[in-house]
């Protein structure tokens, strides 16, 4: 390949990445009807905890734009490995919040979740797998590490446990989705 | 050098800020003289392949056409996805689907 052509290709895949782009989030859209009618469902629900409801009021409001979490996923994961290991007790307590919930309002919060993973690969299709391949890397060998030290292997740590923590944290940073919480009651 | 201060210890002072300021100064002007090549390069690249020149505007004005579609298409999207929020919040029935355009 000649050299005056490579600035030509990289202009022509800006292109075609743009394009794509476009259409993957046009695309979610059906996805993020789903995930709106499910999820004001479940904000009325009257068995559903105070701490899921907040989740979800953050994972509604974040069906358009989730790239400040995931920014912030990328830098973290690898910190949140080391706190795994060192005191895992904030990220064991996303999975001890799920296990009291009753058996279809659990099922119905990871529903959810699901969905919004799905819109989120759609709206930020480069970053997502970039944070799920960091997760890869770090979380086995900080299960490892965890499971050497206290002599018992840990039942959280993986993809959903470490992302769900991450949503956590920044539904706790945001206060104005106590607000969408608060209106749907 | 300038000392203006008075007493050795305020000339030494004004010694270190302009040497700061001389470094500073040395890695600003590489950068320009750095950005100035690059310019300059790509200049000569336009002239000398005028084709691959235009190919790659039009595909850098087709990318920011595409951007700027997208974000309006996502405020159109976002718009519509709150009100199907509200729609649900309130409880009423599902909004009627608009009437199929005739063929001609």
């Amino acid at each position: 390949m000649s050299l005056p052509f490579v600035p030509v290709i990289v202009a022509a895949l800006l292109g075609v990445i743009a394009l794509a782009d476009r259409r993957l989030k046009a695309a979610a859209q059906p996805l993020r009807f789903q995930l709106a009618e499910k999820g004001e469902e479940y904000l009325r629900h009257p068995h559903a905890s105070k701490e899921t409801k907040e989740h979800v009021g953050f994972l509604l409001d974040s069906a358009f734009g989730m790239r400040g979490p995931l920014l912030f996923a990328v830098v973290a994961i690898p910190v949140i490995a080391m706190i795994f290991v060192v005191h895992p007790r904030s990220i064991l307590r996303s999975s001890v919040r799920l296990n009291t919930l009753e058996p279809t309002v659990r099922t119905a919060f990871l529903e959810i979740c699901r969905l919004h993973d799905r819109i989120t690969l759609a709206n930020n299709w480069l970053l997502l797998p970039l944070v799920e391949l960091e997760i890869v890397l770090f979380m086995p060998f900080a299960i490892v590490l965890r499971s050497l030290i206290r002599g018992r292997v840990p039942e959280t740590g993986g993809r959903d446990s470490v992302l769900s923590y991450i949503e956590w944290r920044q539904t706790q940073l945001m206060p104005k989705h106590s607000h969408a919480v608060a209106n749907s009651r | 050098m300038l000392i203006l201060a008075e007493g050795p210890s305020s000339g030494f002072e004004v010694d270190i800020v302009s040497k700061k300021l001389s470094a500073s100064l040395e890695v600003v002007t590489a950068i320009l003289a750095s950005a100035e090549r690059i310019w300059s390069r790509t200049l000569d690249w336009a002239s000398t392949n005028r084709i691959e020149f235009a190919l790659v505007v039009v595909f850098l004005m087709y990318y920011v056409f595409q951007r700027r579609k997208t974000k309006t298409d996502m405020a159109a999207m976002k718009t519509k996805y709150d009100l199907e929020r509200d729609r649900i919040r309130a409880q009423e029935p599902p909004l009627p689907l608009p009437p199929p355009e005739p063929r001609e």
